[in-house]
């Protein structure tokens, strides 16, 4: 047989054995699972019926017994009777008859076993032991005071009916001795008809003798035998499990499942206890498993036959093919034709079998010219010493060339080293050089690299923080060495310009009021940061600042000055409006009214100076930028709060209601100077109070949006005329009707709220009907968390 | 506290001593403070409030700043520095409205800095009636 055909045949029946091993565990596993569910579903059925079979018995050996102790048929057994006393007896029993369903009837014996009172009258004088065996040892048991019962019995004159028998003895009036039996037929079939409730096919009942008492459809079935072949199973399982009433599954034979089930009688009757057995036939129970194994095995067949087929052809082709050429090439080689190649058709073993195959061949041809080889072999031999000691010379010259061609090398490196060292050194002139103009610049000069590591400092810079020269800065953290900070004394905050810088990759102008701290004092300097950038990424940075000391000094010189005016001009002013305070209040007695209205004139009049000289300070301090404060974050709803708070009496005196509204769920924050935003707000409300008629409202509204916060300052007032409105934020200037309904006021306000605003980087507009009322907008960016202080 | 200082009250009222070198604001608080039923007492510079004070313990310094001989500065340390008179009650009023001297007198223990020319007098009244009650 060809191996291709052999290895086939291997595959396929390999293949079939495991579709059938498949098939079979299919068939077990589902068997094993099935047979569990249906064992435990038999027991439990076993479990509930035995239950209801007991208590029907129990009920009917109790109603006997209950009849046995009438003193009736005490009366009746012990002594003689009239026929009138018999009747008056079975009247008795009909009437228990009666109570107690499913009898077919109750009878007295007597201590011989004669029927001497019937319900049913018929058999009165026959004897229970004319009736076999097991009649008769019933009597006996019952006569030695036992209760018991019969088996299974066909009735009387009745070819179907089947009874069973129950009795229990009488005792005398005085309890001491037994003087007849009572006894009790029960209507078997009747009493069975609760098995049929059972769904298993197969249902037997047992006494503990091991006895078929009942089955499914008993009345039908009739096929009951004393001798049954269970028989001995059941007296053992009786005798091994006491106590139990489910006892197991008996193993099923060929053809059902079977389980038996104990239940121990509720009252002391023969034996005590009925055993259940329940079937079902195999295939029934196993019908579920055989059906999913036959449906495995149909849908694999042919998936596995397909397979098998395709493995056929392959193996065919890569084994069967080439070996049939190969065993051809191979009978047809001869000495002539030894030289022929067979071609290698795959790779795989079979190629590799040729290619063994053709260098065999090869060898073989060796072999052959070895001799010849070997002449010619030694011949080479002795040429080659011959060229060994020619190369040899060869080499040596070889060598000299070499060294001269290192030497040559040499020189020349030499020669660029040199032309380099020059290029170098006026390279270095020329940093040198730069780094001398840093050092000599006027401004401090510093640069750190990302990590605030200084990297250079000019010689000003070191200067200003008091540092011998040549005393070691580079290589140091620079905010140990530099403290810039924003402010002195309280407010002082410490900042970080170069994070500044290289965070936003940008140049960081210091903020005004910034000083350099030194051992030594507070220089007021500006300057800025900026980050050294080189190719997209940024290196370090580099500061320029500058010690503006004398520029403070004249500043301050010029503020002390307008200080001073503003304190001089006041100080008449307060002396005027008290005292014209004093004169309207009646302190130089009542005053006629011409002289009032005439000093209210000069008391708005003299206001008007105050607040001329307030403006003016204000105007000036910004003109001189002196007036900047420190920016800080600003709860703008408090503050509004705040500025409307210091206003009521002023609200109060002109009657106009002022109601602020927060439109968002946040409280916003902005960055502003906190005085200067409350000076805003307090001006721009004051203004709406003062150009609103009496009985109106201001309103304030705050909303956000976009990471924008805007202020809206609303009246409904007498506007600015539309002509006017363009010089609004000019400095004294104001509008004619404001003019005509408020002679106080300098015109400098607003120019101060604009001034104010735009310090924190707000921008200030508004709109405005003349009669209808002004809304100004204010609107800042949302404050961002600032971490420009480590301090 | 008022163990400490024996308050000379004349007729049971309450001293105010005015530190004010105009003589017209001054004038104006020797009457006004009258009126209103306080005992007052007006020092025309900070040297002669010291020399009062050596005296007099009032219940409230109502404190200028721009004074001839000894300013309202000096004046306010010379007072927080003695034991005998740095628990008096300072307000002081000016009529220099710079933030930085505001603070600089809030700092060394002014009650309160009132500008002058932006409140009326009865203002003023109310406030030192109100520091006065503030134990």
């Amino acid at each position: 047989m060809k191996i291709a055909n052999k290895i086939s045949i291997t595959i396929g029946l390999g293949s079939l054995g495991i579709l059938v091993i498949a098939g079979f565990q299919s068939y077990s596993y589902n068997r094993d699972a099935l047979e569990k569910n249906i064992t435990e579903n038999h027991l439990h059925v076993a479990a509930m019926y035995m239950e209801k079979i007991d208590q029907s018995l129990a009920a009917q050996y109790r109603n006997l017994k209950l009849t046995a102790t009438r003193i009736k048929v005490r009366a009746f057994l012990s002594g003689q009777n009239s026929e009138e006393d018999r009747l008056l007896l079975e009247k008795g029993l009909k009437d228990d008859m009666a109570i107690y369903t499913g009898l077919n009837s109750l009878d007295i014996l007597d201590k011989s076993g004669r029927i001497v009172a019937s319900s049913s009258g018929e058999r009165l004088g026959n004897r229970v032991t004319d009736k076999g065996e097991a009649f008769s040892g019933l009597f006996e048991k019952s006569l030695a005071g036992e209760s018991g019962y019969s088996g299974v019995v066909l009735a009387d004159n009745s070819s179907d009916k089947m009874e069973e028998y129950f009795m229990s003895p009488v005792l005398s009036q005085d309890g001491q001795e037994i003087i007849g039996v009572a006894s009790e037929s029960i209507d078997w079939n009747e009493s069975m008809k609760i098995l049929d409730g059972i769904d298993e096919s197969i249902v037997r009942l047992y006494n503990s003798q091991g006895e078929l008492i009942g089955a499914k459809n008993w009345q039908n079935s009739l096929a009951f035998s004393p001798e049954d072949k269970n028989k001995p199973a059941l007296l053992e399982a009786f005798k091994e499990h006491p106590q139990e009433n489910v006892l197991a599954g008996i193993a099923n034979n060929s053809k059902a499942l079977t389980s038996i089930a104990k239940e121990n009688a509720m009252e002391e009757y023969l034996g005590n206890g009925w055993i259940l057995i329940t079937q079902t036939p195999v295939a029934v129970a196993f019908a579920g498993a055989t059906k999913s194994a036959l449906f495995l095995l149909l849908l694999l067949l042919p998936i596995i036959i397909i397979i098998n087929i395709i493995l056929i052809i392959i193996i065919n082709r890569s084994v069967g093919v080439p070996l049939d050429f190969l065993i051809r090439k191979v009978k047809g080689v001869r000495e002539e034709n030894l030289t022929e190649v067979i071609p290698i058709i795959s790779h795989d073993e079979i190629g590799e079998l040729i290619n063994a195959f053709n260098e065999m061949r090869v060898r073989l041809i060796e072999s052959k010219s070895h001799l010849e080889e070997e002449v010619s072999q030694k011949t080479i031999e002795l040429k080659t010493i011959l060229d060994q000691t020619n190369k040899k010379n060869e080499n040596l010259e070889n060598s000299k060339k070499a060294m001269l061609n290192i030497l040559e090398d040499f020189e020349e490196s030499k020669k660029l080293l040199e032309r380099e060292k020059t290029m170098y050194a006026a390279e270095r002139d020329r940093s040198e050089g730069i780094l001398r103009y840093l050092h000599s610049i006027g401004e401090g000069v510093i640069a750190t690299d990302c990590d605030g590591v200084l990297t250079f400092v000019n010689l000003t810079a070191a200067k200003m923080i008091a540092r011998a020269e040549g005393s070691p800065l580079i290589g140091k953290e620079y905010l140990n060495e530099f403290v810039f900070s924003s402010g002195k004394g309280s407010g002082k905050k410490i900042l970080d310009p170069v994070a500044e810088a290289l965070k936003s990759s940008a140049v960081f102008p210091l903020p005004p009021y910034c000083y350099l701290t030194t051992s030594i004092s507070n220089i007021p300097i500006s300057g800025s940061f900026a980050p050294i950038i080189k190719n997209g990424k940024p290196l370090g940075v580099v500061s320029v600042f500058q010690d503006i000391t004398e520029r403070y000094n004249l500043e301050k010189e010029k503020d002390d000055f307008l200080s001073i005016t503003a304190h001089q001009l006041r100080t008449p002013l307060t002396g005027i409006r008290w005292t014209l305070e004093s004169l309207l209040d009646g302190d130089a007695g009542k005053l006629p009214k011409e002289a009032t209205e005439l000093l209210d004139q000069i008391f708005k009049n003299n206001q008007r100076l105050v607040t001329l000289v307030n403006d003016l300070l204000d105007v000036s301090r910004i003109n001189m930028g002196k007036s900047k404060e420190e920016l800080d974050t600003v709860d703008v709803a408090s503050l509004i709060i705040d500025g409307i708070k210091t206003l009521e009496g002023l609200a109060k005196e002109k009657k106009v209601k002022v109601i602020f509204e927060k439109e968002c769920k946040e409280d916003p924050q902005i960055m502003i100077g906190p005085k200067h935003f409350f000076q805003a707000i307090e001006n721009l409300v004051s203004n709406a109070i003062k150009y609103t008629p009496s009985g109106g409202e201001a309103h304030l509204l705050v909303s956000l949006k976009k990471q924008k916060v805007t202020i809206a300052v609303s009246d409904n007032g007498i506007g600015i005329p539309e002509k006017e409105q363009a010089n609004i934020f000019r400095k004294f200037f104001r509008a004619s009707n404001a003019v005509l309904k408020e002679t106080e006021g300098s015109g400098l306000g607003l120019n101060v709220v604009r001034s104010f605003v735009e310090e924190g980087g707000g921008r200030i507009w508004f709109e405005s009907k003349e009669g209808k009322g002004t809304t100004f907008f204010l609107e800042f960016p949302v404050a961002q968390a600032r971490n420009v202080s480590i301090a | 506290m008022e163990n400490d200082m024996p308050i000379a009250a004349e007729n049971g009222k309450k001293l105010v001593l005015a530190v004010e070198d105009d003589a017209f604001l001054a004038s104006i608080h020797k009457n006004k403070m009258a009126k209103e039923g306080f005992e007052i007492f007006v020092a025309g510079n900070g040297r002669e409030a010291l020399e009062f004070l050596k005296t007099r313990k009032p219940d409230i310094i109502l404190l200028d700043l721009i004074m001839p001989v000894m300013d309202g500065f000096e004046t306010l340390k010379e007072i927080k520095a003695n034991p005998e008179t740095k628990d008096l009650k300072v307000v002081v009023l000016s009529n220099l409205s710079q933030e930085e001297d505001k603070q600089r007198v809030m700092d060394m223990g002014a009650l309160d800095y009132v500008v002058k020319a932006n409140v009326s007098f009865r203002e003023i009244v109310e406030k030192v009636k109100a520091y006065i009650e503030i134990k």
